[in-house]
């Protein structure tokens, strides 16, 4: 059999700017990039395996999770293959079937399809809709006081901690409060915060957390974070009884090879950039005064941001595509002709995007792209 | 190393690593070996480079640091591509062990691991002008390094400590050599190990990181410190 050409080759990274947000918290360091070589084939990390993945001593990946463990502040920690699956996982120990969780009205698909694979029922905190679109705490606590009036019980509730959308930081702290005070386990997505920004999860008052290696932490996918409260580790990794040494969420084994390999090589910069934090909002804020400068672009979220993934409402370009002969393509090409990628082929009504990771140079070479096509474009 | 000392060294490093300009003939691969260790380390060496393609974007132009950095991390790479082809008689051996060689013929090496005496000698060293020392030079200062060492332990240190002892004088005068240069990593170890060499050899004393990794130039550097004394 021949095998048809999957143009498996990818230089889109290595030869342009890439402001897609999904891209930009997974680009490897340096270190995951060897890792990666050293530790491509299947079981890579599973040579001196003696039944469980989380004590495997050589690579230390026991070491490794204890590091993790306290880089987010949980008292346990595994690897999943995703952060979808730590939500499934989650739902999956502490939910029966028909059970209802409440959720932020800002939950990313994936919160949605965890509990319909765990046929759950979702009440939905709602936002305060455009153009700010924030899950306050007191509306979280008044559907979280709700539906425990109506439901007797809530067995989880969940909040999406900076959202894919609009890129709104919520207030965990607080809302993790209201739901300790509430008696209801909080699980905190941070899939967008995680490895970007500092969790300290016993500081959020929340009982679980979920984050994305190849979305927020330097790492191939698939690969996720699942931490929690000690009080959950009897459900969420109990044993099974006739593979004693498995763990029954975790299927046994999660995730191996490079997507561990390369997450374990990019914790010490993980570590280091968090830090910097501060300085990336910063930028975001910049980046955001920038492109205000066009006249009908604007930012939409909440303002001034706090996090790296902003969302722009553009008529202003979506005008100009209305009469160009490149029709809604014109704004991805002017951008690929300078060697800017992430906004999708025909997207001009409005999109989301980050630099995250970038240098001020950088930044400001994109902002002045925008300006330049929008005079270009627009006379 | 001070500055006159540091120019010094520096011209005598571009003099010692001038090759003549010869157009570079390649033959047909013989059998052979791969070395590995060598192939991870090119592979190693480009990934990271590899990281100035994304600091660069999107025109990939270098300032004067970072061109340094980049072709540093090339030029290892290609010193390593080099040492493979030459393993298939593709290319011949390099010339800089021939140099290193050279330069180092009144010189004994002092260093406190054997997996550095293993570069030392890829790189063409004489094993017989290197002494590791996994002990310090003097007995009193095993105390240095462990407070707590039992007086029993302590006298079976000082008879490797006088075997080492013997080891550097006996090569020192079967071999004629003049000078010595302790090279080992910057801990409590290599420290006290440097201290006493000057002290007893008035040795010239290198403390650094990755001593295994050392590359050609920065080892020639290092030879011509300790044999060029102001």
């Amino acid at each position: 059999m021949e095998c048809q050409n999957y143009g498996l080759n990818r230089s889109i990274e290595r030869e342009n700017l890439n402001l897609n947000p999904l891209q930009r918290g997974g680009v490897l360091s340096a270190a995951a990039r060897e890792a990666l070589y050293d530790f491509g084939d299947g079981y890579s990390v599973c040579d001196y395996c003696a039944g469980r993945l989380d004590e495997i001593s050589k690579p230390s990946i026991g070491g490794f999770l204890e590091d993790l463990a306290k880089f987010i502040n949980v008292d346990a920690v595994r690897t999943v293959h995703g952060a979808r699956e730590g939500k499934f996982a989650i739902m999956h120990a502490l939910c029966d079937n028909g059970d209802t969780i409440v959720l932020d009205g800002n939950a990313h698909y994936t919160s949605h399809l965890a509990a319909e694979r765990n046929h759950l029922k979702m009440i939905e905190v709602p936002s305060t809709g455009s153009p700010e679109f924030e899950i306050t705490p007191e509306k979280y606590q008044e559907t979280l006081e709700n539906a425990l009036d109506t439901h007797g019980e809530i067995k989880l509730a969940l909040l999406t901690h900076v959202d894919g959308n609009y890129g709104n930081l919520t207030n965990a702290k607080k809302i993790g409060k209201i739901c300790q005070d509430a008696g209801v386990p909080l699980l905190l997505n941070c899939a967008y915060s995680m490895g970007r920004l500092p969790i300290d999860a016993k500081d959020l008052n929340v009982d679980f957390v979920v984050g994305s290696g190849h979305k927020s932490m330097a790492a191939s996918g698939p690969i996720g974070v699942l931490g929690m409260k000690e009080e959950w580790g009897d459900k969420l990794l109990q044993k099974s009884p006739r593979h004693q040494k498995k763990e029954i969420e975790m299927l046994g084994c999660t995730s191996r090879g490079a997507p561990i390999a390369t997450l374990m090589a990019s914790l010490p910069h993980l570590i280091d950039r968090v830090s910097k934090w501060d300085d990336e909002v910063d930028k975001a804020r910049n980046f955001v005064s920038q492109m205000e400068e066009i006249e009908g672009v604007m930012q939409v979220g909440l303002r001034p941001t706090n996090h790296d993934l902003v969302r722009f409402e553009t008529p202003f370009f979506h005008e100009i595509a209305q009469k160009h002969s490149r029709r809604g393509f014109f704004l991805y090409e002017e951008l690929k002709k300078r060697k800017i990628v992430g906004i999708k082929r025909g997207q001009t009504e409005w999109f989301k995007c980050s630099a995250y990771g970038m240098t001020e140079e950088q930044v400001d070479y994109i902002a002045a792209s925008f300006k330049e096509i929008a005079e270009k474009s627009g006379n | 190393m001070d500055k006159n000392r540091f120019n010094q060294a520096e011209n005598l490093i571009k003099k010692a690593a001038s090759v003549e300009n010869k157009t570079e003939v390649i033959k047909e691969a013989q059998e052979g070996i791969i070395n590995v260790e060598l192939f991870d380390k090119t592979l190693k060496d480009l990934i990271e480079a590899d990281d100035f393609i994304y600091s660069s974007l999107p025109f990939h132009k270098l300032n004067l640091e970072e061109s340094k950095l980049f072709t540093s991390k090339i030029l290892d790479a290609r010193e390593n591509i080099n040492g493979i082809l030459s393993d298939f008689g593709v290319i011949e051996k390099p010339k800089s062990e021939e140099k290193i060689s050279d330069l180092s013929h009144e010189l004994l090496i002092i260093t406190t691991k054997n997996n550095f005496k293993k570069s030392l000698i890829k790189l063409g060293i004489n094993v017989q002008q290197i002494v590791v020392a996994g002990v310090p030079l003097k007995a009193e200062d095993m105390k240095k390094i462990n407070p707590k060492i039992p007086d029993t332990a302590l006298n079976g240190i000082s008879k490797k400590i006088e075997h080492v002892q013997n080891d550097i004088i006996r090569k020192m005068d079967k071999m004629n050599l003049k000078y010595v240069l302790v090279v080992a990593e910057p801990d409590l170890n290599g420290n006290i190990l440097g201290k006493r060499a000057k002290e007893n050899y008035n040795a010239f004393v290198n403390l650094e990181k990755d001593l295994k990794d050392i590359k050609v130039d920065r080892l020639i550097e290092l030879i011509l410190c300790a044999t060029q004394p102001n």
